[in-house]
């Protein structure tokens, strides 16, 4: 797996959130938040990302309640759709106190999602054959058509 | 709205055996004519070859003759094909279309940007709703594959609020297209009740896709509607060639096709709508028994589709009313040899179902139309060689005037010297002369301004014939060897089509046309020294096999191409009189042309979190992740670390990239990673 060049838990939540568009004015309420909320000094890297994941987990499904999507899924899409309509923007740490985006937001956010393709619905072609001909009844394999049922 | 024509079974009967019945009295009478006009002094066995050989190219030429008559003779009365009903143009739409884009390893700006237009003119006609698009990739190559979602993204934005874009990519691409659009109806078909299927270059008008759909909800007997492709967009001087005659020459042999076809037509394989049901019971192709390039999946797969879904009792019509149906051909003499090679394997895989049980007696006439089309150079080369070979013959072993047996008089070869002239003739005649019928009907049609002038118009088709006899023996060798590699076994791979007007290097048209020179040279000298008499007989095929170095090249240039332009050479309307939904098309591309593709494939996944999550998001619909080994992921995992933590270049492998692009978990880290 790859290795985090970590000099502090606060980087890692620096990072995360940057790459949510937040800006380098926003991060210090942001990372004091995580820090109080976690609650210990992180000894791994991922625990601390898994953390803060399942924070903002919680946000992705306020915004999207009816959203059947896996939870990396999910995620993803937060984090896609929170980009486009420019989230860090329009919101500030309170989000993650309290654990809702402004209405405003979360409603623009539930239009630009979109689905990437829609549902399955499953159903089998049926196979066909392709006889190969044989001598003794070729002509019959010629003439002989198929009537539509 | 057009009209409706009535046509009984008898009625189709009837033009059939119109259309074949001149083809074959055609072909008789000429290889009479060609009997008494084999020199005489010949062996018997070399007779009957040289009578079988002319028969089936004569043949060829006539079935095209006849059927180009017939459909001038449609064009003029100005006919629609019989026994479809047509309807208006406002009728409302109850049923739900998809339109599929199967792509691989496709540029994908041109592809979304001719989708965005697409959607755009649908816009126009208020019923955008019914239709959702699909983009179906079967991209390997990893950057390609980010590209693609990279310009999804943008294009998803661009894109009309009532039109869904959807994006869908196969790990495995088995069976290739068919595979693809298999794929789409086994997981969505039942959703849809047609869908119109494109080529990664297809542009189809808003309008004609919603009269395809109307069509088919029309008639409910109808399986598949092929709107003919007119070739635009290129500008090398041979994609312009190609461009001009399918503008001119195209519709009167669209419409003779639909003459004799009319519900038992063809599938081009795209630029068609077919009705998902029909597909879904006929349609899913077998394996074929064997190895390539006869065996296994099947290439040409259109041609089979169409014959499945007519064995199944759908009808499949060519409808040359459709306008605004429109695809790019290659840009160059090697780009369309590259492109007939696989069509080529495809069409001779055939031979395996044309005598299958249950199809159709016009759909073996459509596959021996297929394979003829690639036969036939290696049977006038046979044709040629028996030639040649006789009058060499006859120069190292002379005739004997004077048998042993006692006669008064000597016995001279006879060699019916007005017969093959005149056989000639007619042969240019049958080949030339659909050409300036399919000029009269365009001329009758449309301005003659639009095509660069009455007289532009002429000196194009003048050109055109010039260019066509020059390139048909180029043509004639690349498809023989086509066909003897094929039955050599040699199989033809998958490869991307080139799209790009980029002319054709020195070094490549050497290593292309080496042995057509050689063989252009060697048969001169020959024909020169020891068979006078077919010099000039021969010159037609020798000159443009000795030039076909510089005819390749001289053709592929865009430069050549704009130039012949400026003089009116070879102009066609949709450059006169821009189509709307060609200047969408370029005014899309302009737009996501100004998206940086750079550095694309998982260096753009761990650098840009818009696209890391997009990318994650996706990752499901796409599938199973292909099988990958644990040292291929590891060795992939110490490249992208020293990315990271030492900003050395990854210079991933294919398969290193591809197994990143498959693991979420790294891919998320390693872009937590980067804004450390």
């Amino acid at each position: 797996m790859v290795t985090l060049r970590i000099q502090s838990g606060d980087d890692i939540i620096r990072a995360y959130f940057s790459n949510l568009g937040f800006s380098e004015k926003q991060l210090p309420a942001l990372t004091r938040l995580i820090d109080e909320r976690f609650g210990k000094v992180p000894t791994d890297g991922d625990e601390l990302v898994a953390f803060i994941d399942a924070q903002v987990l919680r946000l992705a499904k306020s915004v999207f309640p009816h959203s059947v999507l896996p939870d990396e899924q999910l995620l993803a899409q937060f984090r896609l759709v929170f980009l486009l309509c420019n989230g860090a923007q329009k919101c500030t740490d309170e989000v993650l106190k309290k654990h809702r985006l402004p209405e405003g937001l979360a409603e623009q956010m539930r239009k630009t999602a979109f689905e990437t393709a829609p549902g399955y619905c499953f159903s089998d072609m049926v196979p066909q054959k392709i006889e190969s001909p044989k001598p003794s009844n070729f002509f019959h394999n010629l003439f002989h058509r198929a009537k539509k049922d | 709205m057009q009209k409706f024509v009535p046509i009984s079974p008898k009625q189709v009967r009837r033009r059939r055996v119109v259309v074949f019945g001149l083809m074959i009295v055609s072909t008789l009478l000429a290889t009479l004519k060609w009997i008494t006009a084999i020199p005489s002094d010949s062996r018997l066995f070399t007779q009957l070859l040289m009578v079988i050989l002319f028969m089936l190219t004569f043949a060829w030429i006539a079935l095209f003759f006849w059927s180009s008559i017939f459909g001038f003779f449609e064009l003029l009365r100005k006919r629609n094909v019989p026994g479809i009903h047509w309807v208006d143009e406002n009728t409302k739409l109850s049923t739900r279309t998809a339109i599929l884009m199967p792509v691989y390893n496709e540029s994908p700006t041109n592809v979304f940007a001719n989708l965005l237009a697409m959607a755009e003119d649908l816009k126009k006609t208020g019923q955008e709703k019914a239709f959702d698009i699909f983009v179906l990739s079967d991209t390997t190559n990893p950057k390609v594959w980010v590209e693609e979602e990279k310009i999804w993204l943008e294009a998803r934005q661009l894109m009309s609020p009532n039109i869904n874009l959807y994006y869908r990519r196969r790990a495995k691409n088995i069976a290739r297209k068919s595979g693809n659009i298999e794929d789409f109806c086994n997981k969505w078909g039942a959703k849809y009740d047609f869908m119109i299927v494109l080529d990664a270059d297809s542009l189809l008008s808003g309008k004609t896709m919603l009269t395809m759909a109307q069509l088919m909800e029309a008639n409910p007997e109808t399986g598949i509607i092929q709107a003919p492709p007119m070739c635009i967009n290129r500008n090398s001087l041979f994609a312009r060639i190609q461009q001009f005659a399918g503008k001119v020459y195209g519709p009167i042999v669209s419409a003779g096709l639909a003459y004799w076809q009319v519900s038992d037509s063809n599938y081009w394989g795209h630029n068609a709508i077919i009705r998902v049901k029909a597909f879904m019971e006929c349609c899913k192709l077998p394996v074929l028994s064997g190895r390539a390039p006869f065996g296994g999946h099947i290439l040409s797969h259109d041609f089979v589709e169409a014959a499945l879904i007519r064995r199944g009792g759908w009808s499949a019509w060519l409808l040359p009313e459709l306008k605004g149906s429109f695809e790019e051909c290659p840009p160059t003499m090697i780009d369309f040899a590259i492109r007939d090679r696989r069509w080529c394997q495809g069409n001779m895989q055939h031979i395996k179902v044309l005598i299958s049980k249950g199809l159709h007696p016009v759909s073996r006439v459509h596959f021996t139309i297929g394979i003829m089309s690639y036969l036939s150079s290696p049977i006038w080369l046979c044709f040629l060689l028996v030639g040649l070979m006789t009058a060499l013959g006859r120069e190292i072993f002379p005739p004997t005037y004077f048998p042993q047996s006692y006669t008064l008089f000597p016995e001279w070869p006879i060699f019916d010297k007005i017969g093959t002239i005149a056989l000639f003739i007619l042969s240019m005649f049958m080949l030339i002369f659909p050409k300036f019928l399919g000029l009269i009907i365009y001329l009758k049609e449309n301005k003659a301004a639009d095509i660069g002038g009455i007289f532009g118009a002429i000196k194009s088709v003048l050109a055109e014939i010039v260019f066509s006899a020059l390139s048909a023996p180029i043509m004639m060798m690349f498809q023989s060897k086509f066909v003897f590699d094929i039955f050599a076994g040699i199989d033809a791979g998958w490869n991307t089509q080139n799209r790009e007007d980029s002319g054709t290097p020195f070094k490549q048209a050497v290593e292309r046309h080496f042995w057509h020179t050689i063989l252009g040279i060697a048969t001169t000298i020959i024909v020169w020294n020891y068979a006078h008499a077919l010099f000039w007989w021969m010159l037609p095929i020798t000159v443009g096999l000795m030039l076909s170095i510089p005819i390749s090249m001289f053709s592929s240039r865009e430069s050549n191409g704009i130039a012949a332009r400026k003089h009116k050479f070879f102009v066609i309307p949709e450059e006169v009189k821009i189509p709307e939904i060609l200047k969408e098309a370029k005014a899309y591309l302009a737009n996501l042309q100004k998206i940086s593709l750079d550095n694309c494939g998982v260096e753009a996944i761990v650098t840009n979190p818009q696209l890391n999550a997009l990318h994650i998001l996706m990752l499901p619909i796409n599938g199973p992740a292909p099988e990958f080994s644990a040292k291929t992921l590891e060795m992939a995992q110490i490249k992208l670390e020293n990315f990271i933590n030492h900003k050395l270049k990854m210079e991933l492998t294919k398969e290193e990239e591809i197994a990143l692009l498959y693991s979420p978990q790294i891919l998320r880290k390693a872009c937590l990673a980067l804004a450390i």
